[in-house]
């Protein structure tokens, strides 16, 4: 278990002021949902908590130990300890490798040595997939499958803290669902720290407790989900969760 | 009757994909398609104006304001496309050519369908883009499509869709991949052209809350058939089929309060590898067996089961 604090995160590109300003804690254990547009920085966070990109300010903390300037051996220990999943598995999983391969890289990065059978069965099963796929490709996947792979790929390494960018989106309602809860059982079971981010709102009370609403690269409003999504303040919000269709033709608004 | 679909089988290599598809669709009326990716709702749809690719075939029939276009050929059907139905696809940004202006692109349709001049065909694009919604409408027509934002190019699809002032509208997933302030405006405008030009819309989703915001009656697909089609208010209170319940239990509610996510068992089967019977069978919680040999895609157990749709 880990804790995340975030302060004061700047990340401008060119002349775009992506990210202004932002704080985050994420306590340990703890799922905290980061909703925006596209455009608002929320994956430039992301990206920016991972040490993908560098910010231009502010500080990044995992369990007291800055992560920001780490380089070579020290940002590769740290690197294992914060894994990231993708929306698209069709984009973050190699085609040329089998799903066994795909699983085997981790092991070597960051262990040093091949991960046993036995490690990718108990993994293929952690995230409910059949051990006979090990030995597929991914285009023999479904889109379910393969976020399925992507997930036990950031877990072979048994991350403290996940941040999922969008890693529902492109999937389908009853296979969104089955992700979703299968996220949300790895996260106790392993009482991992994860960063959910998404554009939408209707998912997030079912995934976190704690939501943070991003808008033009900084955070206009933070709490409990519950308390948010029944009295939101900001008015960015409140417009964000009038957008949302609900699934109800009798509470069609008026064209 | 707009559009008349008869016992619609399309044919994909070895694979049937779709079978024994059959709705029609009056003018004025808003159908919504529904079902996971493989259902073969895209498919369906793309199969009306002839866009199914090469190595898919389609039979039976399917008639716009009475005319068969099953059989006819692609001289034909380039009448028809853009003429009597317009299209909109998902993805605004590579349905334009970048090389052209949007201007021009609507102007082109109207041209070759209408035989208008170029000035005239010009001054009725710019009227276009003002008619969805576009501000400065006569700048923007001279503007390229990278410089719109997805909304507004998606707006401007839509324009060149409806410019032609078709019989028809096909919207395929015209929302998913804009952000859902965008979506909520998208939505709202298809639904006040639809008033304001009477045509009939097949709006095909995945997604059960932007089918409930603008359909009035809606189908399910599941593994290539229509397992339930019903009016709108029915469906989403009432399923008669348990796909249609299963799919309603999985969308998330942004006004529910914790809980899990209700998700389907299982996944559909690969055209080709149909159970015999009910396809839906394998998943179903209330299946017996008799589903396994049920003879059509309609739930035989729809007038014992007691199915439940969104809460009131």
């Amino acid at each position: 278990m880990s804790s995340l604090r975030v302060r004061d995160l700047r990340k401008r590109f060119g002349t775009v002021e992506a990210v202004r300003g932002v704080d985050l804690d994420l306590l340990p254990g703890e799922t905290l949902a980061l909703v925006g547009e596209s455009g608002s920085g929320k994956s430039t966070i992301a990206r920016l908590v991972l040490q993908l990109i560098a910010p231009d300010c502010g500080s990044i903390e995992l369990d007291g130990q800055s992560l920001i300037g780490l380089r070579g051996d020290a940002l590769r220990a740290m690197r294992r300890r914060l894994q990231m999943i993708f929306q698209d598995p069709y984009g973050s999983l190699d085609p040329t490798l089998s799903i066994r391969q795909v699983l085997t890289e981790p092991f070597r990065v960051h262990f040093h040595r091949r991960p046993s059978q036995d490690e990718l069965e108990r993994l293929m099963g952690d995230v409910g997939l059949s051990a006979a796929l090990l030995d597929r490709m991914p285009h023999e996947l479904s889109g379910g499958q393969r976020q399925r792979v992507a997930i036990a790929r950031a877990l072979a390494v048994q991350p403290e803290f996940i941040a999922c960018d969008e890693v529902v989106s492109a999937l389908d309602v009853s296979t969104r669902a089955q992700i979703l809860t299968l996220l949300r059982s790895l996260q106790r079971s392993r009482s991992l720290s994860m960063l959910f981010i998404t554009h939408d709102l209707a998912i997030v009370p079912y995934i976190a407790r704690r939501v943070a609403v991003i808008h033009r690269g900084a955070i206009v409003e933070r709490g409990v989900v519950d308390e948010i999504f029944s009295r939101p303040q900001h008015a960015y919000t409140q417009a964000l969760l009038a957008a949302v269709p609900v699934p109800d033709p009798r509470l069609r608004d008026a064209a | 009757m707009t559009l008349e679909v008869r016992d619609l089988a399309i044919v994909l290599g070895a694979a049937t994909v779709v079978e024994g598809v059959s709705f029609s669709l009056p003018a004025g009326r808003t159908l919504g398609l529904v079902g996971e990716s493989g259902a073969g709702k895209s498919l369906t749809s793309m199969s009306i104006p002839g866009l199914l690719p090469p190595e898919a075939k389609a039979r039976g029939s399917i008639r716009l304001m009475g005319r068969e276009l099953v059989g006819l050929g692609n001289t034909e059907l380039l009448r028809v496309r853009g003429k009597q139905i317009g299209v909109v696809f998902q993805e605004p940004r590579s349905s334009f050519n970048p090389a052209f202006t949007v201007g021009e692109q609507i102007a082109e349709t109207l041209r070759w369908h209408e035989s208008l001049g170029r000035r005239a065909a010009d001054a009725r694009a710019v009227e276009l883009l003002g008619e969805v919604g576009i501000d400065r409408p006569a700048e923007r027509a001279g503007d390229y499509p990278h410089t719109f934002s997805g909304g507004m190019l998606q707006r401007a699809m839509i324009a060149m869709a409806i410019a032609c002032r078709p019989a028809l509208l096909i919207a395929d997933e015209p929302t998913s991949a804009l952000d859902v302030t965008v979506q909520a405006q998208i939505l709202k405008l298809l639904r006040s052209l639809q008033k304001s030009l009477g045509m009939a819309i097949l709006f095909v989703s995945h997604d059960m809350g932007t089918v409930a915001q603008v359909c009035d009656e809606v189908a399910v697909m599941y593994a290539g058939q229509i397992v339930e089609h019903s009016d709108a208010l029915a469906l989403f209170s009432r399923p008669r089929h348990p796909y249609t319940e299963g799919l309603l239990r999985s969308v998330p509610d942004v006004r529910a309060r914790g809980g899990e996510l209700y998700s389907i068992a299982g996944a559909m089967p690969l055209p080709g590898k149909h159970p015999v019977g009910c396809r839906f069978a394998p998943r179903c919680p209330y299946a017996i067996d008799a589903c396994r040999s049920a003879p059509d895609a309609r739930c035989i157990r729809t007038a014992e089961l007691t199915l439940s749709g969104v809460p009131a």
